[in-house]
């Protein structure tokens, strides 16, 4: 497809406000380039996202939802990685409701010095997705 | 499986060795050693067989041998376990374990046992010479010398040292084969093949290293030529050693084997063989006598930091001799015969100790043992190379 | 719905406006609904600038603020503080990040990051627009403290809190007070005995009117929450047991360790008199004038190190840290008190970390043996008559398998957690490890509390620690402890989760996931709900998503507030063509168009007035650290304000002085 290279896929992060979000704040302190189409919304806590929340931001035009968990540094529960693991399966169940390719859905874990992990994570997701097509004409394709 | 002797340690120290529980196994000692090849951790091995106490690994090993004692090891320890010294102390350890007869470990181990033993040998001279001496004429020879022959005739004396050097080589030379199983025997049952041509391939280093100690020289080595080394004084100590225990040699073989050239009543003149050889002998144990009496007194160098009782007492009976041989030679040749005759008589009190003691049980048998330690290692390592070359030929 | 709003978009002397339109921004973002002032700042965070904030909120009656600038790590409170001196609820103020976030790395692409800067900003004025005005959680405080376990973290604990005005509740298990330092011979590093410790703390507790002490007293149950626990003590043995309630704050459970006890036949351990571990050995040095056993001399020791601990295959991974401190300090003192005795020391790693190493390097100084063994070949113990025999492999001697002959062994076996742990852990509900020590909620940045708000747990029931650590850790427990009881009233932040009672069906999933056991249920018009208690309740929002009707939520994480800033990211942006060239306008004449500059530009000005000045002069004279002078002086010097004036005399440093 030749509209892939001017194509920019918007992509929303859940970042976490005590580890995951310095580590992106990181990568802007270093001026460590991506996508300007990455937008951040911070959390206490990744297990907190409600899938409602990432079914709107497709449905707003996001071609793609990052989760930028803590993983095991998680400061508020032992069990957090499978809580976000729980609910991001929960979200891509409804995603497969909608017809939205599962894979328009991430999560890795970033430190709070994780500034080239963040980065590089963006760059591939943005790869992916470019790859994938904007979320628009998925959601046209189901409507039809 | 090696069982180890926990009191090894405590045995060792009666030997002099005494700061080397402080090793932490660095390998420095090993690194500054110019003797060690890279891959036997020399000297480092033995501190830590004897750290563990391995007493039977010590026994056969050769590596106390081949270390002159240059004290670079010491020098640069980080934690001044004093390896060196370990080497001495352990050389001194394998002599008594060589020595079958127990007087080695008493000599090293006990001052007082010392002392008795060298009373006990000039004791016996003393008799000897009361109960048979010869005629005490006060005639004098032609020349106006003392008729010692009268006194101590020459042929009897001879007598005496052949079978005093007869009983001493045949100590010296059981304790060398017991060292040559001790080191040879647990490597065969091993599984170690020396082909028997090796001990003659070999031979010629045996030879060249008991003649020159040359390995002395090795120590220290740095790039410069030998006069330069000369000229810097970096051999002074090799070269002193050389006089010094040339001389002894050559007194040891005049006295045991040409006693009648040797004892003359006749005096000869001051260019005569045997009156230059006398200069060369009494030059070379008196120089050499104070020159390490200095450095010992000094402490200058590592090794003289660490001087044991049996060194003083060696250094001490040496110039004794030596004094009383020259007074012996001053009053027969101005015709003074009670001294003469006197001063003889403590000359040889002094002299038999100092060789009964010394040699078969204590310093001089170094004299045997290093050159055959060098020459085994040599045979031992040939034979490794060999063994390891064949099965890869097959 | 925020009516009045106003936003400031911060220039950052250029970190920000060298790559976002600030200007255009300001002006197009005051057409934004609600918004009532919008304007860009060359230093938002500048006091000029903050009055200023605070007579626009007076003057405009502003409901609501939104600040467009650096990270809220640096100025969420500096902003927030603005909110409050206006009288302004802080949760009605926003920060938004459009420099880490947006300016800087996004440098490579000005037009985009203008975009991003506008989505963002806009995200939060709608955010804002739904913030909610929210009072912070008052929560009484009942003033005493009980601390569980009488051990030394228990003990000077427990002396800390007392001295600083709580009443405290000390609670032992034993008949003693002390613990397993009691029981100690002599101790690393100090060498005084573990008796001597314990007495003096003992002592101090015993003049303190203020510490009540129970001794074999256990705790059976807990109710209440942060500020008012309730929990039922009972004393006593058995039969007649004593029960007793009391009211506490606060609690720190210091409950200690076990030492580790070798199985059967665990290097031939129970086969032998003469093979024992090392709290038994502790004692046996401790006690016995000359060293003997079975009426035989002990002249060669040997230390087998990690013994239960280190095992890549077994339970126990992890270290204990103290033992390798503890029997070399013990082969110190046996050394010392019986001189003749050789200790064999056959470890895997000698880990005397800090200072505890001068005891190693005097260990191996005067004569101890050392042998390293590895996990895969572990030494072979044989007792054998009066003797223990010993086989290792010997790595310093390439290898060599050497047996050792000794008159005793000892097995320097590390800590367990406690038999009971598990018991106190369910009382409390606090989370233990699968090493089965308590956990705490983050081990560097929250390692004394647990997920169970006003219980705090201290000592070696954390994990393996000295008297040291195990001190320390007890001692910032109690230090945090007290700053909840000082004051009669706790305010926690109030950032909680709350049910909408309609809604809730009590499916109990909320409850469920909830580790800090904050949600309870509760009877509502005659239904049965979920209720979260504000004192319990951390704020994590994991309970909200795991809800089917959606009936739970985490205050300023409302659907409403994030769907709104998803709208906000993706309303259309159209930047006007000009204002393109105005940007670079704005870089010709940078000088001109600054309008705010922060308190200490006026300070640098006023000190090179008098003259040039290099940086180190200045910083002095400002009296600022050297670091903050050079960064706004750098800016200066880019917007042409000062500008460099040759070297200083020592020809290391530039002097700078104003340009005009
Ligand atoms: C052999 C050995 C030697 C050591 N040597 C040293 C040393 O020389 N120097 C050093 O710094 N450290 C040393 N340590 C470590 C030291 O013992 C610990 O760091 C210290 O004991 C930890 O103190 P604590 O108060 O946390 O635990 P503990 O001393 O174990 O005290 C815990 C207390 O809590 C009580 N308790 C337990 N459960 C309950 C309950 N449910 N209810 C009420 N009470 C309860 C126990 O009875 C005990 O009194 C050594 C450890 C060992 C094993
Ligand atoms: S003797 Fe000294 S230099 Fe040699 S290994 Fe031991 S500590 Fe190192
Ligand atoms: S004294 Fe010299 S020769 Fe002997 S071990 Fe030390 S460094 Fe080597
Ligand atoms: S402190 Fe030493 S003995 Fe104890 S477990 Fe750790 S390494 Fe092993
Ligand atoms: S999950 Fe929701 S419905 Fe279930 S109890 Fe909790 S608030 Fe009520
Ligand atoms: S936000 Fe929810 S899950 Fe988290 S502590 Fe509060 S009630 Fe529990």
């Amino acid at each position: 497809m030749s509209t892939t290279n001017s194509f920019q896929p918007k992509i929303l992060v859940f970042s976490t406000d005590k580890i995951s979000d310095p580590g992106i704040d990181q990568a802007g302190l270093r001026k460590i380039h991506y996508s300007p189409s990455v937008y951040v919304i911070s959390m206490p806590c990744s297990s907190g996202i409600k899938p409602r929340w990432i079914m709107h931001a497709y449905r707003q035009g996001f071609d793609g939802v990052f989760i930028a968990a803590d993983g095991h540094e998680c400061s508020y529960s032992a069990s957090c990685p499978d809580r976000t693991n729980d609910l991001i399966n929960h979200a891509q169940s409804m995603m497969k409701e909608q017809g939205i390719n599962p894979k328009r859905i991430r999560m890795a874990a970033i430190c709070s010095v994780c500034a080239e992990p963040f980065a590089s994570h963006m760059d591939n997701f943005s790869r992916i997705l470019s790859e994938i097509g904007s979320i628009q004409a998925e959601l046209n394709n189901k409507a039809s | 499986m090696a069982r180890v002797n926990p009191e090894f340690g405590k045995e060792i120290k009666k030997f002099g060795a005494n700061e080397f529980d402080a090793c932490y196994n660095c390998g420095t000692c090993t690194a500054i050693c110019s003797l060690s090849d890279g891959e036997n951790s020399f000297p480092r091995k033995m501190l830590r067989y004897t750290v563990l106490g391995l007493d039977g690994q010590i026994q056969r090993s050769l590596d106390p041998w081949l270390c002159y004692y240059c004290g670079d090891c010491s020098t640069t320890c980080p934690r001044e376990a004093n390896p060196g010294n370990l080497m001495m102390a352990t050389r001194r350890y394998l002599i008594a374990k060589y020595d079958w007869t127990g007087i080695s470990r008493m000599l090293y181990t006990s001052k007082t046992f010392e002392i008795v033993a060298l009373l006990f040998i000039a004791l016996l001279v003393l008799l000897g010479f009361i109960f048979f001496h010869g005629e005490m004429t006060t005639e004098l020879t032609p020349e106006g010398g003392v008729k010692l022959n009268t006194f101590a005739p020459w042929q009897i004396i001879e007598l005496v040292d052949w079978g005093v050097a007869a009983v001493l080589s045949s100590l010296l030379l059981s304790n060398v084969v017991r060292m040559y199983l001790k080191i040879v025997r647990s490597r065969v049952k091993e599984g170690l093949r020396i082909p028997f041509k090796l001990y003659f391939t070999q031979l010629p280093a045996l030879i060249g290293h008991f003649a020159t100690q040359r390995r002395f020289a090795k120590c220290h080595t740095e790039k410069i030529s030998w006069r330069e080394k000369l000229k810097q004084g970096k051999n002074t100590y090799w070269l002193v050693h050389f006089l010094l225990m040339s001389s002894y040699v050559m007194l040891f073989t005049m006295i045991v084997g040409f006693l009648g050239w040797f004892q003359t009543d006749e005096i000869h003149d001051w260019w005569h063989p045997q009156r230059l050889l006398g200069y060369y002998t009494t030059v070379g144990l008196i120089g050499g006598i104070i020159y390490f009496s200095v450095l010992r007194i000094k402490k200058k160098t590592e090794k003289a930091k660490h001087t044991h009782f049996t060194d003083w007492t060696f250094l001490l009976l040496l110039m004794l001799t030596a004094v009383t041989g020259i007074l012996v030679h001053f009053f027969r040749v101005n015709g003074m015969p009670y001294p003469t005759y006197i001063m003889y008589v403590v000359h040889l009190m002094i002299l038999f100790p100092m060789l009964i003691i010394e040699v078969p049980f204590s310093k001089w048998s170094h004299l045997a043992y290093r050159p055959l330690a060098i020459y085994l290692s040599l045979v031992v390592s040939k034979a490794e190379k060999l063994m390891k070359q064949k099965p890869a030929k097959s | 719905m925020k009516q009045r709003i106003g936003v400031y978009i911060c220039h950052c002397g250029g970190n920000i406006s060298d790559y976002v339109d600030v200007e255009e921004l300001g002006k197009m973002l005051a057409e934004e609904t609600g918004v009532v002032i919008s304007k860009d700042v060359m230093f938002a965070c500048a006091d000029s600038n903050q009055k200023q904030m605070v007579s626009d909120i007076e003057e405009h009656k502003l409901d609501a603020i939104v600040v467009a600038s650096c990270s809220p790590k640096l100025h969420l409170h500096t902003f927030r503080g603005v909110a409050e001196r206006a009288k302004l609820n802080p949760s009605n103020y926003v920060q938004v990040n459009i420099r880490e976030q947006c300016s800087w790395p996004h440098s490579d692409n000005k037009k985009e990051a203008s975009i991003k800067a506008v989505g963002l900003i806009r995200a939060g004025i709608k955010r804002v627009s739904h913030s909610e005005s929210l009072e912070n959680i008052e929560i009484p405080v009942v003033k005493a403290a009980l601390v569980i376990g009488a051990g030394v973290a228990g003990m000077r604990a427990a002396i800390d809190l007392a001295r600083m005005g709580n009443q405290v509740y000390l609670i032992e298990k034993e008949a003693q007070t002390g613990g397993r330092v009691a029981q100690a011979g002599s101790l690393f590093m100090s060498g005084q005995s573990g008796s001597e410790l314990t007495g003096r703390l003992q002592e101090e507790i015993r003049r303190h009117s203020g510490i009540t002490v129970f001794t074999r007293a256990t705790v059976e149950k807990v109710s209440g929450s942060l500020g008012n626990f309730h929990v039922g003590v009972s004393i006593g043995t058995g039969d007649n047991d004593e029960k007793l309630s009391l009211n506490v704050g606060s609690v720190l459970v210091a409950t200690g360790m076990d030492s580790y006890q070798p199985k059967e036949n665990e290097y031939a351990y129970g086969s032998s008199k003469r093979i024992v571990t090392l709290p038994d050995f502790d004692r046996m040095v401790k006690e016995q004038g000359e060293l003997v056993v079975d009426g035989k001399k002990v002249r060669q020791v040997g230390f087998i190190y990690c013994v239960g601990n280190r095992q890549k295959k077994g339970e126990n991974k992890y270290c204990s840290r103290f033992c390798c401190s503890a029997a070399i300090h013990t082969s110190l003192k046996i050394k010392e008190k019986y001189g003749d005795v050789t200790a064999w020391h056959l470890f895997r790693d000698i880990r005397t970390y800090g200072k505890q190493e001068i005891l190693y390097e005097k260990s191996s100084k005067q004569g101890d043996i050392y042998i390293r063994w590895d996990e895969k070949e572990p030494p072979l113990v044989e007792a054998a008559g009066d003797q223990v025999l010993v086989k290792v492999k010997d790595y310093l001697t390439s290898k060599e398998e050497i047996e050792i002959p000794l008159d005793l062994v000892v097995l320097v076996t590390g800590a367990v957690a406690r038999e009971d742990s598990r018991s106190i852990a369910d009382v409390f509900k606090i989370p233990i490890g699968s090493d089965r020590f308590f956990n705490e909620i983050h081990p560097k940045l929250k390692p004394v509390e647990t997920v169970i708000k006003g219980v705090y747990i201290g000592g070696s029931c954390q994990g393996p620690r000295n008297i040291t650590e195990s001190v320390e850790s007890s001692l910032s427990a109690a230090a945090k402890m007290n700053a909840l009881l000082g004051g009669g009233t706790i305010s926690l932040d109030p950032v909680v989760a709350r049910v909408n009672s309609e809604a809730c069906t009590w499916c109990g999933k909320c409850a469920e996931v909830c580790d800090y056991d904050a949600i309870r249920q509760i009877e509502f018009q005659g239904k049965q709900v979920a209720v979260v208690n504000n004192a319990t309740c951390a704020g994590c929002g994991i309970c909200a998503p795991v809800c089917p009707p959606d009936a739970i939520e985490l205050a300023q994480f409302t659907n409403l507030e994030i769907e709104s800033m998803i709208d906000g990211f993706m309303e259309k942006v159209e930047m006007r063509e000009k204002q393109q060239e105005s940007t670079t306008e704005n870089e010709e004449a940078p000088a001109v168009t600054m309008k705010e500059y922060p308190q200490l530009w006026k300070e640098i000005e006023e000190a090179l007035a008098s003259g040039p000045m290099n940086i180190p002069d200045l910083s002095k004279q400002i009296n600022k650290s050297s670091d903050l002078v050079t960064w706004h002086l750098m800016t200066m010097n880019k917007y042409g304000i000062v500008v460099p004036d040759g070297m200083d005399e020592s020809d290391t440093y530039f002097n700078y002085k104003m340009k005009n």
